[in-house]
């Protein structure tokens, strides 16, 4: 009976394969119908024949299940402005989503437009793989749009004086604060520098039963953390004429700041260990009175967080600057499209419309361009509107003081120099030798530089 | 009737081999078509200066990666020693518990099957919801492990799972075990099914314990079981990516750092192909070396 | 009737034991899967704001979410399709090749074997775009056709050399007896070799269905249309940059580890003595 059984299910199954490699066969990617048919024709015949296709490979930004109707109602409205055109979203995953890009890449099959992670654009550009788009921002300074975006913003993605992808969204960090709890501790004034932070830290914990501080410590989102400090006390892992910069007296201060929290217990000794999700844990079960995060628009539907939360107004170091880290996010053309021209034309619009996105997608992102900023959404509530008048105004690019992302930054960032730092000093049981982590580094970041070269 | 392996070894010796070419083409065709390119185009790679960024200018270097790693890469020895105590560790480990696990759930017990199920599930759930919720229950704020140890009296303070650097190659190697075992159970326990229960009886009669059967009984039926396992569980161990990169990402400060994440780094954030290609045909060489020696063990 | 009373409570206290041990070690290997459990059934404020393995209130709105949204029942269909489709090919071609591994010896079929082995060795991350190249080539980007193939072709090495370590320890003297009646060698493959290893079988089975059930690095890669995805990647429809909606990803997982359960189910009972199947017995 069993081997009966077991033959029938056998048998199914191999029925079933074999109608999987016959009928899916014939099926192609968008992509390669894209390019098979771009070898066929001349470009403008086919226009007047059939409708250009654009694949546009959208990472996943925000929640499934808002999210990607309004990026498709966005590309929809091109649509309708241009006939010929159809425009085929596609939705990235973030895990592995590196190579799915390089795969891609390097057997042609990339798709025409990409919206990806901002360290990406300068692997890209190395490998020669992205079409620049100059040509947009001489359309923008025609219509008098040019001066909308920063000068920084576009200088982030420029590489070798040309621009090689378009800010698109702000991804702000900032520190969030309970304020019930500082008010249990005791502190009137908020902190202006970073002893007056670490002042108010000590009186939390003396004053609470909380825990002071608390982010990532595990995960890449470590190096965020120790970013924030870096902007913060006016340095970064290389200098701005991109010489390595981590054995630096001003590292080094932001080393001995977090030895400092360290021995003093201001920050939980299980730390180190932390990925993003377990400090949000803690965070959101109410046991931290200060935590380092993206904003996000979940905070505000934890009655005891949202009613009892605010943005930390950004700090300074004593010789720092009043400054603070923010990601834009960029948006790129692939040279292997094969309709270059539309796909250029669906990135400007992108750029041009991406309003709803931002706003009615779920998503918790900020704009790039200055008058999306005046949307009445960016006040609506005292998460986007702490982030709107305390933190935008001081955003610092994470590279910073670099002008653009270079081509070590992969190396620095995906390994994550910064965090290790981090993590070094977590470990030492606020005894660090932050001298001696900083040569390390120091030497690391070094390396990756020449090797990059 | 002990020496069962040694009958399969004896009857390797059919004449005509046509039959047996027959029956292995179908294998061969899929593997060699779908794999061996890939495999020598990465040993291939291995030779060169392949570098992600420019993908047109490769240029043939010889033994030059092989060389930098062995004589010049300082971090390459720490790692590759924590590597192969991590790879034994979890073998062993999770043969330990999967020979345990498969001895009880071979016994004649009631829903004997919905057991084993459970058994399997730490293998059945998706790699990155078992490493965060692993992650959950271990947290010194609030995992239950240190909530239940700490109300038992055990502890004083939380153990730092995944923040003390004494313990967190320990957790890691826990981790990979938990997630290995189901492997060895499975194998085991069809191991176990086909061993003839008559020489149990006769063990019985001739008056020895349950220990003394199973060392002088049990195992020498379950070695080829044994090798075949444990030199996959090998392979897999040391290749491994997913399990340490879910929970670590290979920290604090590189101390979980495996070869395999050490290679990926190599090849996708320094773009250098070439060089990880190298750590990679370093690894299979090792692999190789460790299997050859575990077929001499069980032999 | 005194010692008979004896042995039958000595057996009984053994049973217990052995109930208490595997239902002990059963939970504390589960502990991580308690909590999964625990957490698809908390609302999505709870999963991040209570620490407690178990949710205050249950909740169901996860899996509510989970089942109306996007594609869910088709992921879970394109996997169950893959993983059974792709078992029942390994088994076949893999007891095939085995066998010949096991029964005939020449060199060819040698090193054919060792070459699994090293082709085992490996690591995929290196291989990812020279394959997609394999895959380019044959036109097969982005159909069910390369994501069967590819799984068959990296759980093949592994399960010929499980298959073949089964029929070593199978006795050739049952073959001869079956020529003996007159069978062919295939016959006698498939009516006496094959029906002894079913536990083998069995637990190749139960294994490459679980590797393919979540393997997620070269579905990512190779399939860009999401009609086509399995679960492995849909669930990562819940994951962005820096959040995670864990509430819904675990109640997917919950859910999709369902039907592997039904899977393992089936299949352990072939997990049974092999031996008293066949014609050794007596």
């Amino acid at each position: 009976m069993l081997k009966r059984l077991g033959c029938i299910f056998l048998f199914i199954c191999m029925i079933l394969s074999m109608a999987a490699c016959g009928a899916e066969s014939g099926k192609q990617t968008g992509n390669q119908a894209v390019q098979s048919s771009g070898q066929n024709a001349g470009e403008k015949e086919k226009k007047t024949q059939e409708p250009v296709r654009i694949v546009f490979w959208d990472m996943a930004w925000g929640p499934a299940d808002t999210y990607p109707k309004v990026v498709e109602s966005v590309a929809k409205k091109f649509e309708e402005g241009n006939p010929n055109v159809k425009v085929e979203v596609q939705q990235i995953a973030w895990d592995n989503n590196y190579q799915v890009f390089l795969t891609a890449i390097s057997s042609g099959t990339a798709p025409d437009v990409a919206t990806v992670s901002s360290a990406l654009p300068i692997q890209f550009n190395s490998m020669g793989a992205l079409t620049p788009l100059d040509s947009i921002l001489e359309e923008w300074k025609k219509e008098g749009k040019y001066a909308d975006t920063e000068q920084a913003d576009y200088d982030t993605f420029t590489f070798d004086g040309k621009v090689m992808a378009l800010p698109w969204q702000l991804d702000p960090r900032a520190l969030f604060y309970r304020k019930d709890v500082f008010e249990k501790a005791g502190i009137t004034k908020l902190p202006e520098d970073w002893d007056g932070f670490l002042e108010a830290l000590r009186k939390i914990k003396k004053n609470t039963d909380v825990i002071p501080f608390v982010s990532s410590g595990a995960d890449s989102f470590s190096h965020h953390v120790f970013y924030h400090f870096q902007i913060i006390n006016n340095t970064g892992m290389v200098t701005k004429d991109l010489k390595a910069d981590m054995a630096g007296k001003k590292n080094i201060e932001v080393l001995t700041l977090f030895n400092t929290m360290v021995k003093e217990g201001l920050v939980p000794e299980g730390m180190v260990g932390y990925k993003l999700a377990d400090a949000q844990k803690l965070f959101y079960s109410g046991k931290v009175a200060v935590f380092l995060d993206a904003p996000r628009l979940q905070m505000l539907q934890y009655p005891e967080i949202a009613n009892n939360t605010a943005v930390l107004p950004v700090f300074k170091a004593p010789e720092g600057i009043k400054a603070s880290p923010g990601w834009t996010n960029p948006i790129l053309v692939f040279k292997q499209s094969k309709n270059a021209e539309m796909a250029k034309q669906f990135t400007k619009y992108y750029c041009d419309n991406v309003l709803p996105v931002l706003t009615k997608s779920g998503l918790c992102a900020f704009p790039v361009k200055k008058s999306f900023l005046s949307d009445p959404y960016f006040k609506s509530n005292w998460l986007l509107k702490g982030i709107s008048e305390e933190v935008l105004p001081y955003t610092l690019p994470g590279f910073y003081p670099a002008r653009a992302y270079y081509p070590a930054y992969g190396q620095i960032n995906g390994e994550n120099y910064a965090g290790i730092a981090l993590q070094n000093v977590l470990t030492a049981g606020g005894k660090a030798d932050c001298e001696a982590i900083a040569k390390k580094i120091n030497q690391d970041v070094e390396n990756a530089l020449k090797s990059s070269k | 009737m002990a020496d069962k392996g040694e009958h399969g070894v004896n009857s390797k010796k059919l004449e005509n081999p046509t039959l047996g070419y027959i029956l292995i083409l179908p294998a061969v065709l899929i593997v060699l078509v779908i794999r061996l390119y890939p495999m020598l185009y990465g040993f291939y790679m291995s030779l060169t200066d392949y570098s992600l960024v420019r993908p047109d200018k490769v240029e043939f270097v010889g033994l030059k990666n092989f060389i930098d790693l062995i004589t010049t890469d300082e971090k390459f020895y720490s790692i590759i020693v924590f590597s192969l105590v991590y790879t034994v560790c979890v073998v062993g480990l999770s043969y330990i518990i999967g020979m345990i696990m498969a001895l009880l759930l071979n016994r004649d017990i009631k829903c004997r099957g919905f057991f084993r199920t459970l058994a399997l599930i730490p293998w059945a759930i998706p790699p990155v919801v078992g490493a965060t919720n692993f992650l959950w229950i271990l947290n010194d704020e609030f995992g239950i492990v240190n909530i239940v140890l700490k109300s038992m009296g055990l502890i004083k303070n939380s153990i730092g799972f995944f923040s003390d650097m004494s313990v967190v190659r320990l957790t890691v190697i826990i981790y990979g075990a938990w997630k290995s075992f189901p492997f060895m159970m499975i194998v085991l326990l069809s191991g176990l099914q086909s061993i003839p229960t008559e020489i149990y009886d006769s063990a019985k009669i001739d008056g020895s314990g349950p220990v003394r059967s199973f060392i002088h009984m049990t195992l020498p039926f379950l070695k080829q079981v044994t090798f075949i396992s444990i030199t996959l569980m090998l392979i897999w161990t040391f290749n491994g990516f997913e399990d340490i990169y879910l929970l670590t990402e290979g920290g604090p400060v590189n101390r979980t750092m495996v070869l395999p994440i050490y290679t990926y780094y190599t090849a996708f954030y320094r773009g250098n192909m070439g060089y990880a290609a190298s750590i990679a045909v370093l690894m299979s060489i090792i692999l190789l070396a460790v299997s050859i020696l575990n077929k001499k063990a069980t032999d | 009737m005194n010692v008979k009373g004896i042995k039958n409570k000595s057996r009984k206290i053994e049973k217990a034991i052995t109930y208490f041990l595997i239902i002990t070690t059963l939970c504390i290997l589960n502990l991580p899967i308690l909590s999964m459990v625990g957490t698809s059934l908390k609302s999505k404020l709870e999963v991040l704001s209570t620490v407690g393995l178990f949710p205050q209130k249950i909740y169901f709105g996860n899996y509510v979410n989970v089942i109306k949204g996007a594609n869910f029942d088709r992921y879970l269909w394109n996997s169950l399709y893959y993983s059974l489709a792709v078992t029942a090919l390994c088994i076949i071609v893999a007891t095939l090749a085995g066998y010949a591994m096991s029964r005939y010896s020449n060199y060819l079929i040698k090193v054919f074997g060792i070459l699994l082995l090293v082709i085992l060795m490996f690591p995929l991350v290196l291989i990812l775009v020279p394959l997609f190249g394999v895959f380019q080539r044959l036109g097969m980007v982005n159909t069910r056709g390369s994501i069967i193939i590819s799984y068959l072709a990296f759980q093949l090495p592994f399960c010929i050399w499980m298959v073949k370590g089964f029929f070593d320890s199978i006795p050739y003297e049952l073959e001869q007896a079956a020529f003996i009646d007159g069978c062919t060698q295939f016959q006698a493959l498939c009516r006496v070799v094959f029906p002894l290893s079913l536990p083998g079988i069995a637990a190749v089975g139960i294994f490459s269905f679980l590797r393919c059930w979540n393997e997620y690095m070269m579905a990512s890669i190779f399939i860009k249309s999401a009609a086509l995805n399995g679960i492995s990647v849909g669930l990562r429809s819940f994951q962005q940059e820096f959040q995670i909606d864990w509430g819904s990803v675990s109640a997917a997982s919950v859910l999709a580890t369902i039907p592997i359960v039904i899977f393992i189910l089936t299949a352990q009972k072939y997990l049974i003595s092999g031996m008293t199947a066949g014609s050794v017995k007596g």
